[in-house]
């Protein structure tokens, strides 16, 4: 209850923030509040969604860029948290395509799928760090293939539907559940493979 | 995208770490604000540029072919001694 009472005030807070920012003419200032409120669930969502820790901040950047030109056209039908979301994803998935189009291998297809044996520094590299869980998990997302990785993120990070999901990536109802399902599966795996290590990975080679 | 209620998935598949993914945040670097404002300014001022040349153009065509207009053979305006 105090929980769903926060989050109307939030929302009408931006609600208020965006009619500032539509009348502040030049005034960057109420859209700036805005950003700080909203910019570490994007650059988050950007980092897991690409996969690129490295083009995450450039790709929330702009994210926000055309959340301030697209102002005009927000009618306030949805919450301003929810109307950044599609902008979001809309633009990480134009990415990964133009990722993709560029014949960026992606290591993480399901073509590749002896992958464990390409990706040993990760492993080591997050086992270091498994003294922080939110470090841990960032390294468990990066370890999951695309294909698994997107639809998890979309559902539990964004909390977006299921049929949201669907829509956006052009997937039917069942595909998009059942990715999920295997996302989280594998998620709970990898993540727990990088806790409490059974042996450590050796490259395979003669 | 309309609001909804985050999906209900079977309670079997959730749990931790998989509700901690809800928590995931990011900090961004210390110059994220200046660089989405220097952002910002650079496309008003492209936007503003492009308008002002447009304008230019555009009323430097029209002066121009009012020029032309004007020159043709019987289409100078009569001055007022030619209307008396």
């Amino acid at each position: 209850m105090v929980e769903r009472l926060d989050q109307t005030n939030h929302d009408d807070e931006d609600a208020a923030l965006v009619q500032q920012a539509l009348d502040s003419h030049g005034d960057l200032r109420p859209f700036e509040t805005l950003v700080e409120r909203h910019q570490a669930k994007v650059l988050a969502n950007c980092r897991y969604l690409t996969g690129s820790a490295d083009d995450a901040q450039d790709l929330a950047q702009e994210v926000f860029v055309k959340t301030y030109f697209g102002l005009g056209r927000f009618r306030g039908e949805s919450r301003f948290g929810t109307w950044v979301k599609r902008i979001k994803v809309n633009h990480c998935l134009n990415f990964l395509k133009r990722q993709k189009e560029k014949g960026h291998v992606d290591v993480n297809d399901p073509v590749h799928e002896d992958h464990e044996a390409m990706q040993v520094e990760p492993v080591v590299e997050a086992r270091s760090e498994a003294a922080n869980r939110r470090h841990v998990i960032a390294a468990t997302l990066e370890r999951l293939p695309e294909n698994l990785r997107v639809p998890l993120v979309m559902c539990d990070l964004d909390e977006m539907a299921y049929q949201d999901i669907a829509d956006q990536l052009g997937l039917g109802l069942s595909a998009v559940k059942m990715r999920i399902k295997r996302g989280r599966e594998e998620f709970r795996r990898v993540y727990a493979d990088i806790q409490e290590p059974k042996e450590p990975l050796r490259r395979k080679g003669p | 995208m309309a609001d909804q209620q985050p999906p209900q998935p079977d309670p079997d598949d959730l749990g931790s770490p998989v509700t901690e993914l809800r928590e995931l945040r990011e900090e961004p670097s210390s110059g994220f604000m200046a660089r989405i404002r220097g952002r910002i300014h650079r496309r008003l001022s492209v936007s503003e540029m492009v308008d002002f040349t447009f304008s230019v153009f555009f009323q430097t065509l029209f002066d121009y072919l009012d020029l032309l207009m004007s020159a043709l053979p019987g289409s100078a305006k009569p001055t007022a001694k030619e209307k008396d």
